[in-house]
């Protein structure tokens, strides 16, 4: 039992450390965006002290940048934070669609590499479980979705609650397998499925995860 | 000076052309591997900047693909990343201080530029 959970908080920090890479990643884009734009700005400046005019538009615009990119900075930090909040509690309630939409937002890195696009929806179906696992499983199902799909591909994922089960569905519109081999689920996908209680089926073109709304 | 920058983030790279062309350079954007490969068969550069982490090609191997097109063209990475691996990776092939994380001071940008070109 001991073992099992050793295993489970591995794959848990193990997620928890690539989602940390991609959120750095992309704070330093913002960051990155944020100091070339306010160096335009600076660079304006100087043109200005030299009589030079600058057209109102080209300030707006690199204005209008720079907030844009605090409100992206913000976003992702909004969206790490709740996700690191979901270890305050080995058990916790929350709604089901919306962990999965937080976990597609902090996949989005992976999946913009590959240029493949997923939809989520508000769905009403509530959850009690371990929440880090669970966004542990449906991140690592996310990450095995990018890799086996082509590029540009959209998966629509929806919730439903059907009595005491939750249902998670990957559907995609051109019916491509989602499974890569026999390797998926892999040891750690099938540990954290375990203590989810959690069933996978997958034919072409869907992927059905199934597990209890109240893990007791 | 010629450069041509490749990177995903479209406000960025679109930002820092806008500043290096106030600087005197020529300098081209694109935020793909692909449009990098069509660009450089229709304009010459001098210089590549080159992002490591952009979506279908990681900016190593794309920089081995316009090295082959363009064998004169040197190559700066420019790095959100900063994983050890990137930089071990990156550094072997363009040299370690042609390897800069983000976000760079464009005057540290223009001198690695401007090193590069003349060496």
């Amino acid at each position: 039992m001991e073992q099992a959970h050793n295993t489970l908080d591995a794959v848990c920090l193990q997620v928890f450390g690539k989602i940390s890479a991609s959120v750095s990643h992309d704070l330093k884009n913002v960051l990155a965006i944020i100091n070339e734009s306010a160096g335009l700005l600076d660079d304006f400046a100087l043109l200005a002290a030299k009589g030079v005019e600058i057209p109102a538009d080209r300030l707006n615009i690199t204005t209008a940048r720079i907030l844009r990119q605090v409100k992206r900075g913000d976003t992702i930090l909004r969206n790490m934070n709740r996700f690191a909040h979901t270890t305050d509690a080995p058990v916790l309630q929350s709604n089901a669609a919306e962990i999965v939409a937080l976990v597609v937002d902090l996949a989005a890195r992976q999946s913009a590499m590959k240029e493949v696009t997923f939809t989520t929806a508000p769905a009403a179906g509530m959850i009690r479980t371990c929440l880090v696992y669970f966004e542990a499983c449906i991140y690592l199902l996310l990450r095995q979705i990018i890799e086996v799909l082509p590029a540009k591909e959209t998966v629509a994922i929806s919730v439903t609650q059907e009595e005491n089960t939750i249902l998670i569905r990957f559907a995609n519109g051109n019916g491509l397998p989602m499974i890569a081999d026999q390797t998926f689920p892999g040891e750690q996908e099938k540990a954290l499925m375990a203590w989810l209680k959690a069933e996978m089926s997958a034919g072409p073109g869907a992927l059905v995860l199934r597990l209890p709304a109240d893990i007791g | 000076m010629r450069v041509l920058l490749v990177d995903d983030e479209e406000e960025l790279v679109s930002t820092l052309a806008e500043r290096l062309t106030m600087r005197g350079l020529t300098a081209a954007w694109v935020t793909g591997y692909r449009a990098a490969l069509d660009i450089v068969e229709k304009e010459p550069f001098d210089i590549a900047l080159l992002d490591v982490r952009l979506p279908e090609m990681n900016g190593l191997e794309l920089k081995r693909l316009l090295a082959a097109r363009c064998p004169e063209m040197k190559f700066i990475f420019l790095t959100g990343h900063g994983s050890e691996e990137d930089f071990k990776a990156c550094s072997a092939e363009s040299g370690k201080e042609y390897y800069l994380i983000k976000p760079v001071q464009i005057e540290v940008l223009m001198a690695k530029l401007n090193e590069i070109f003349q060496g």
